[in-house]
């Protein structure tokens, strides 16, 4: 019987008031690991998909089978600025991750910082 | 079954008292030793702690609702008041936020609410852990860290919430029968009450009644201490063999199907149980093993569309140096881009080949041509690479290429030669220039000028481009037609030949497991796993026109539909239906023995006697060797039986035949009756087997292929040339022969009788001198028929059956039937006939000759009865109703109806 109350004690300290201790420290530690781990991925999908490795090892393969020297140079042009923009996109995605990444940081701080002020600035 | 080593406890020895605290084995008192350290069940299952796992659910769900609620009531609760406020503008004012407003702290509070539910739902929602190793590569795998195998790992948070309420289960039928330890047998009866168990008993063929009381006789046994029931060993021990079985079969969780498996493994009573009620053990883990397919499937579905939206849909590779194939797109599939639009299904059982194929691409950029039979799954495999190719799963030649599947037919008709060769070149040029193009070139053998059976010859074409470099290509073709156009041409020796061989039948049963799904799904009906189990076995067993799997689908396929059109939609597909759609095809009868079959089986010797008079011996071994066929006791690659019956003319040998395929084969023409004196020669072999190259075929291997069930009959076998006699020592050993153009017939359904005279003048002196039948026979053996039949031939035989010469009352006997017979003719005139005995007597006597058996009686008969009847019928002395009476002296009395 006694096992079994210490066990419900457990469960509910360790739950639900232990979980607000243990909050803080989840989401600067574990917390924000998977949200870069979840980034990272996405990235790497991106990066798959905008095909970087094929677009820079293909770089003087004239596009759409033109052989002729015009086609070439053309087709290198074209190349350079695809290859560009989508490293601008590729950029600007990582940026808004690494945003959102300082974002999950700062949040609940800024929140604790504000509503502590608030309470002490009560009117 | 491979058997996962457990280790006790040192310390506790696995104790339950003792093991409670002792602190090397957790409580867990045995455990499995692993690479993620020593595996070990410690968590206790007692009715608290299940009320608490339930609690703690409801807990978090109420929680985090309460949490979520209050949190956008706060934020709510600001913005209502800035509404109320009734100027907006003020939210642009930053003062606003520390300014000390109640409602801004409501604000504040409310978003860090909302934090701390992320944190909780993502740390408290997630009941289980994923199996250490899902989802990683074996290559990364080997990178891993290294974990200590002696520490304790412990595998209870790594079992799906699914898996844990069959275990808690487990404890409520222990608790409801009274018993005081959970024991394997009560993981696997709580396994069956469960949803994964309803589905795997779904698909056995099983209802629950039929094993809920043996299985609670079996639960019953054993400990019962009205205490609380616990884990014993062997139950922990199967828990953490189902980790195992988890990690191996790469699952992301401990699931249902693995106790299930497991705890079925590891007990032999319940096996023996399962057995008893007519599901044997393969059948069970087959079973486990279609649930399990299943499953891995549709994760394998779920990974592939996500690589699949990488794969361009359109002509253009992602290196985008492709152009435009106007004339290959008109003649073409592109089947990479059919395997990434979800067309193409996954293959199950040719990853060898389909890896062979590969090398050989990647060997030295080579084309490849598959070569297999029709129904092998030629198709399948090239498939299986264009699903390679959109997963870029391939050698750095394919990648980003794309597979186009030529119609050939369609290149070559219209019968122009010019047109077609045209064609073939743009196709081509079009391949060539676009660079990202593997063409696929089934039928391969139309390419040439014989293939085609025209005039153009496109192989050399092909031929050129493929050794400049210019062409990647995988090509198919059957093995005959490899042969006789391909092989020997400089096409064949471009290309790399890969031999797609035919499927056992385990690989055909797990193809019919993956394949199963769509054909239920179409036809809106259930497989059970026995019909499975049929369509692979009977396929493979009876059909030999086409291969496996193809054939074993094809009967699934019909059986579906042949369950669906008898019992209507949702009904399941029972073994009957596969057996009777086997049966239509084959003409074998294959269905389970009905009743009527079987008391005409155990009473054939009787029925064959109406007709067969005397030789007991000959009559008794035809009808065992039936018996024996139709119980599934035969030997599969031989005939049912190969008998030699021996003895003079017109003592029963054909009639015997006759009179069993009458009876049990439905009627004489189930009988193939070759007639051996018309093969005297060595060239009449074309006759029996077909000319080389004769599609039409040989007389009797035709009859075989298209009635496989049936007597063959080998007439008057000692006049047949000796070359002939060779073909059927292969046929009466393997069951089979080949014919001219290379099919091979199946002979293992039919029972080849040879009848021969030969020896019969020694047949009847040593009967003459009451010799013992045994005694006629090794004479027979040793000496008469030396010279006439090889020994090795002699001695395929099941039987030599010495044919008796007939006595005067087997001919009294035979003339009562044949009277019969003319009774049964004059019935249908209207009228009625009979003989008294002197008449029979006087018959017999007019008819018998110890020489020539019963054919004289039939002269006899025909010349006193036939001939006196029909002068009767003609001169119109007899009218309807009359009876004819046959009297000695050859009169036949009419006695004329009562007048009306």
């Amino acid at each position: 019987m006694k096992s079994k109350v210490l066990t419900l004690v457990r469960f509910f300290s360790v739950e639900t008031v232990g979980s607000i201790v243990w909050f803080p420290f989840w989401w600067y530690s574990k917390g924000v690991t998977q949200l870069i781990h979840y980034f990272i991925q996405t990235l790497s999908y991106r990066i798959k998909s905008y095909s970087f490795a094929i677009w820079i090892q293909n770089f003087f393969n004239p596009m759409y089978g033109q052989q002729d020297i015009t086609g070439r140079i053309v087709s290198v042009f074209m190349r350079f600025f695809v290859i560009l923009f989508r490293f601008i996109a590729l950029c600007f995605e990582a940026i808004l991750y690494g945003i959102a990444t300082l974002l999950w940081l700062a949040l609940p701080a800024s929140f604790t910082v504000l509503l502590i002020t608030n309470i002490l600035w009560n009117r | 079954m491979e058997q996962i080593k457990s280790i006790l406890c040192s310390v506790c020895e696995g104790d339950p008292q003792r093991s409670v605290s002792c602190k090397t084995c957790g409580g867990a008192g045995i455990g499995i030793p692993s690479n993620d350290g020593f595996l070990v069940w410690t968590e206790p299952i007692t009715f608290f702690s299940i009320r608490l796992r339930k609690i703690r659910h409801i807990f978090h769900i109420l929680f985090h609702v309460f949490l979520f609620t209050v949190a956008i009531l706060s934020i709510a609760t600001f913005f209502w008041q800035i509404t109320k406020m009734g100027d907006a503008t003020i939210l642009a004012d930053m003062h606003l936020y520390t300014a000390g407003y109640w409602y801004v702290s409501l604000l504040w509070f409310g978003l860090l609410l909302l934090c701390y539910c992320i944190f909780r739902v993502s740390e408290f929602t997630e009941e289980s852990k994923q199996v250490p190793g899902w989802g990683i590569s074996k290559r990364q795998l080997k990178k891993g860290k290294t974990v200590s195998t002696t520490a304790l790992f412990h595998i209870a948070p790594y079992f799906s919430a699914h898996a844990r309420d069959i275990i808690e289960d487990a404890y409520k039928i222990a608790q409801t029968m009274n018993r005081s330890d959970i024991t394997p047998i009560t993981l696997f009866a709580s396994c069956l009450t469960s949803a994964a168990g309803n589905t795997f008993m779904t698909r056995l063929g099983m209802r629950f009644d039929t094993i809920k009381g043996p299985l609670s006789k079996l639960l019953s046994q054993g400990v019962n201490m009205y205490a609380e029931p616990q884990l014993t060993l062997d139950a922990k021990r199967i828990l953490a063999q189902s980790f195992v079985s988890a990690q191996k079969h790469e699952r992301q969780f401990v699931d249902a199907l693995d106790i299930f498996t497991e705890s079925f493994n590891a007990n032999e009573p319940l096996q023996n149980l399962l057995d008893q009620i007519g599901f044997p053990p393969d059948h069970i883990r087959n079973v486990c093993e279609w649930l399990s397919l299943q499953s891995e499937l549709r994760e394998n579905h779920a990974r592939f569309f996500a690589l699949a939206t990488l794969k361009p849909r359109t002509v253009m590779n992602r290196s985008m140096t492709a152009r435009q194939t106007v004339m290959l797109d008109r003649y073409s599939e592109d089947l990479t881009w059919a395997a990434a639009s979800g067309y193409i299904p996954p293959v199950i059982g040719r990853e060898k080949q389909i890896e062979e194929v590969l090398r050989g691409i990647e060997s030295g950029n080579r084309s490849v041509a598959l070569v297999g039979e029709h129904g092998v799954g030629r198709q399948t495999i090239i498939e299986g690479i264009a699903r390679k190719m959109v997963e870029e799963d391939v050698p750095s030649i394919l990648f980003d290429k794309r597979l186009v599947s030529v119609s050939l037919p369609h290149v070559i008709s219209g019968g122009d030669p010019s047109l077609a060769t045209e064609r073939f070149l743009s196709i081509l040029q079009d391949a060539e220039q676009s660079g990202n193009i593997i063409l696929v070139l089934n039928g391969m053998e139309a390419l040439t000028q014989s293939g085609n059976g025209g005039t153009m010859d496109m192989a050399e074409i092909l031929s050129t481009e493929i050794s400049r470099g210019n062409i990647l290509a995988i090509l198919s073709t059957t093995p005959s037609a490899w042969t006789a156009y391909i092989e020997k041409r400089s096409l064949g020796s471009k290309l790399v030949k890969v031999h797609i061989p035919e499927m056992n039948v385990q690989d055909v049963k797990r193809v019919l497991m993956s394949k199963s799904g769509s054909i239920e799904w179409k036809q809106r009906v259930f497989f059970s796993y026995a019909a499975l189990d049929k369509a692979a076995t009977l396929a493979d067993r009876f059909i030999h026109d086409t291969a496996n799997p193809a054939k074993a689908l094809d009967v699934l396929r019909e059986s579906a539909v042949v369950a669906r059109t008898s019992r209507g939609e949702n009904t399941f597909v029972t073994i009957d239906d596969v057996a009777k759609v086997v049966h239509g095809k084959t003409g074998v009868p294959v269905e389970s023995v009905t009743v009527s079959e079987r008391e005409k089986l155990l009473k054939l010797e009787d029925h064959l006697h109406t007709r067969v008079i005397g030789q007991d011996e000959a009559v008794t071994a035809v009808s065992q060797a039936l018996r024996r066929a139709r119980a599934e006791l035969s030997s599969t690659h031989r005939p049912l039986s190969n008998f030699l019956f021996l003895g003079p003319t017109g003592v029963g040998k054909t009639e015997l035949t006759k009179a069993l395929a009458a009876e049990y084969f439905g009627s004489e023409d189930a009988m193939i009756r070759v007639d051996m004196s018309e093969y005297q020669d060595k060239s009449s072999i074309d006759r029996m087997i077909g000319a080389p190259g004769d599609q039409s075929g040989g007389l009797l291997t035709e009859a075989v292929r298209k009635k496989p069930f049936a007597i063959v009959l080998l007439d008057e076998l000692e006049k047949a040339h000796p070359e002939i006699l060779n073909l059927f020592l292969q046929v009466m050993d393997d069951g089979r022969l080949t014919d001219g153009v290379g099919r091979t017939v199946d002979f293992t359904n039919t029972i080849v009788i040879a009848t021969s005279n030969a020896g019969s003048a020694f047949i009847q002196s040593e009967i003459a001198a009451n010799a013992p039948v045994e005694e006629i026979k090794r004479g027979l053996l040793e000496r008469e028929l030396k010279g006439i039949f090889r020994p090795e031939f002699l001695n395929r035989f099941d039987g030599v059956i010495v044919f008796k010469p007939l006595t005067f009352e087997d001919v009294v006997k035979i003339a009562k039937i044949l009277l019969l017979q003319i009774a049964k003719k004059i019935e249908a005139k209207g009228m009625s006939f009979s003989a008294d005995d002197e008449a029979i007597s006087e018959l017999a006597t007019a008819g018998f000759d110890p020489q020539f058996g019963a054919r004289p009686l039939r002269r006899a008969i025909q010349e006193r009865v036939d001939n006196l009847l029909a002068n009767l019928l003609l001169e119109g002395k007899v009218a309807r109703k009359d009876h004819l009476h046959l009297i000695a002296g050859g009169h036949i009395n009419v006695e004329k109806a009562p007048e009306i």
